[in-house]
């Protein structure tokens, strides 16, 4: 578990790390280490090159803003955890980074890590997908935007040019007043077979006026549920009407099995996880 | 795994037939193919450069085109090495003539062993559809330029 020869360069700034990317195309960027070092171990990733941007202080802010909140890509999961502002008005953050991996990962992986390494079984995925999050992104031509719809290209891919940067993630305030993330997680790696992050308002009755409902884990992508949240969005939320929405959002996804899991396993997970999340926010 | 799927190219079965069994088109559109050298019998020494992001992998082996029925079918068959394992292809290509365009159906089979296949077999079927896409978005690229 030796990985090859690599060089390794601490950036001093994001635009340090943008010209490094540029010099090298098959650079890789290192926040906290434990996606892409594991696969460096297992000789599966070979960059010739490590760029370190988990030091970086312009990374490592979190901005709870009157109608939106920041989060920079290199802040830490266990940071997410401990921040108090950002867990009163995004509980859903606090809930899914509390339930990824293990205390060793939670202390040194990154948000922004996780959204770059783009598996399509991260925790965060659903959350991003399902809150609308907008990846903040600057490359040589400078910054962009990318939503949370058009993040996730293939496993392993996303809309981020292999010369950009990530430099955080933003979500809208106020976000829904009830939030949950519940996973269902695979025995051995911990890895969610199927994790649901469901953002829901309602009334007084019980009523939905708004729902944002994802999947991740389940499917060939993460994918957001949407004739779930369509369905839902004026009925009253209940066990029934949580099971009729669970079959919608099940439906939207597409599901590969692998020799474990058969496709109709995975879909049949993805239903009762999201009627468990909608009955735990009534 | 198993691969299937369809794409409608806008030209003849005769030009699509022309581009998918040209090499130098092979190596322009097929992302990651780097290089295809012919040995005979419809067979080429190959190297690609498979894989996505993080995981991505240097692979040699062959690539031949069998059981060729000019503008209708053939069958490719892959076989590369690779440091993360091996990939084996057995795809049937078709040719359907359309009203403007041609419709070309691939099905067959996918092996990947290996450490590739350990860690990544959740993602691997996922994976290939996006080259696939990538492929032939390619190949329509290439059709409409030679019709130009």
């Amino acid at each position: 578990m030796i990985p090859a020869t690599f060089k390794y360069q601490r950036a001093h700034s994001v635009d340090d790390a943008i010209a490094a990317l540029a010099k090298d195309p098959g650079a890789k960027l290192l926040q906290g280490g434990h996606s892409l070092l594991p696969l460096m171990k297992l000789r599966l990733a070979r960059p010739g090159l490590v760029v370190d941007i988990g030091q970086l202080a312009e990374l490592r802010t979190i901005d709870v803003k009157a109608d939106s909140v920041f989060i920079g890509a290199a802040v830490r999961y266990h940071e997410i955890a401990d921040h108090a502002p950002l867990a009163q008005v995004m509980p859903v953050l606090k809930k899914t980074v509390s339930v990824i991996a293990d205390p060793q990962v939670r202390h040194r992986g990154t948000i922004g890590g996780s959204a770059a390494h783009a598996d399509p079984t991260s925790d965060l995925a659903a959350v991003f997908l399902a809150a609308d999050a907008r990846f903040m992104v600057r490359g040589p031509g400078g910054e962009r935007v990318i939503r949370a719809a058009d993040w996730y290209v293939a496993p392993l891919i996303t809309a981020l040019a292999s010369d950009e940067v990530l430099l955080g993630i933003e979500f809208a305030r106020p976000s829904p007043d009830h939030q949950t993330y519940l996973k269902f997680a695979h025995p051995a790696s911990g890895y969610a077979l199927a994790g649901v992050a469901a953002l829901v308002s309602y009334d007084a009755t019980l009523h939905v006026t708004k729902a944002q409902i994802a999947v991740t884990g389940a499917g060939v992508l993460p994918f957001r549920a949407k004739p779930a949240e369509n369905f839902l969005t004026g009925e009253r939320l209940t066990r029934e009407s949580a099971e009729q929405a669970a079959q919608l959002g099940a439906d939207a996804g597409e599901y590969e099995g692998d020799v474990q899991y058969p496709a109709e396993y995975r879909k049949n997970l993805a239903r009762v996880m999201i009627r468990r999340a909608l009955e735990s926010l009534a | 795994m198993q691969l299937k799927g369809q794409k409608s190219i806008e030209a003849s079965p005769e030009v699509c037939f022309r581009l998918l069994t040209d090499p130098a088109v092979l190596v322009r559109t097929m992302p990651g193919l780097k290089r295809m050298e012919p040995i005979g019998d419809g067979t080429y020494q190959a190297d690609m450069e498979m894989g996505v992001a993080a995981i991505r992998g240097r692979y040699s082996g062959t690539l031949a085109m069998q059981d060729i029925v000019p503008n209708t079918s053939y069958r490719m068959v892959m076989d590369g090495q690779g440091p993360g394992g091996f990939v084996n292809v057995n795809l049937s290509v078709q040719f359907v003539p359309q009203e403007a365009s041609c419709n070309v159906v691939y099905e067959g089979e996918a092996k990947v062993g290996g450490t590739v296949a350990g860690v990544g077999q959740r993602m691997l079927s996922g994976v290939a559809t996006f080259i696939m896409n990538q492929f032939f978005g390619n190949v329509a690229k290439e059709a409409r330029e030679v019709q130009q």
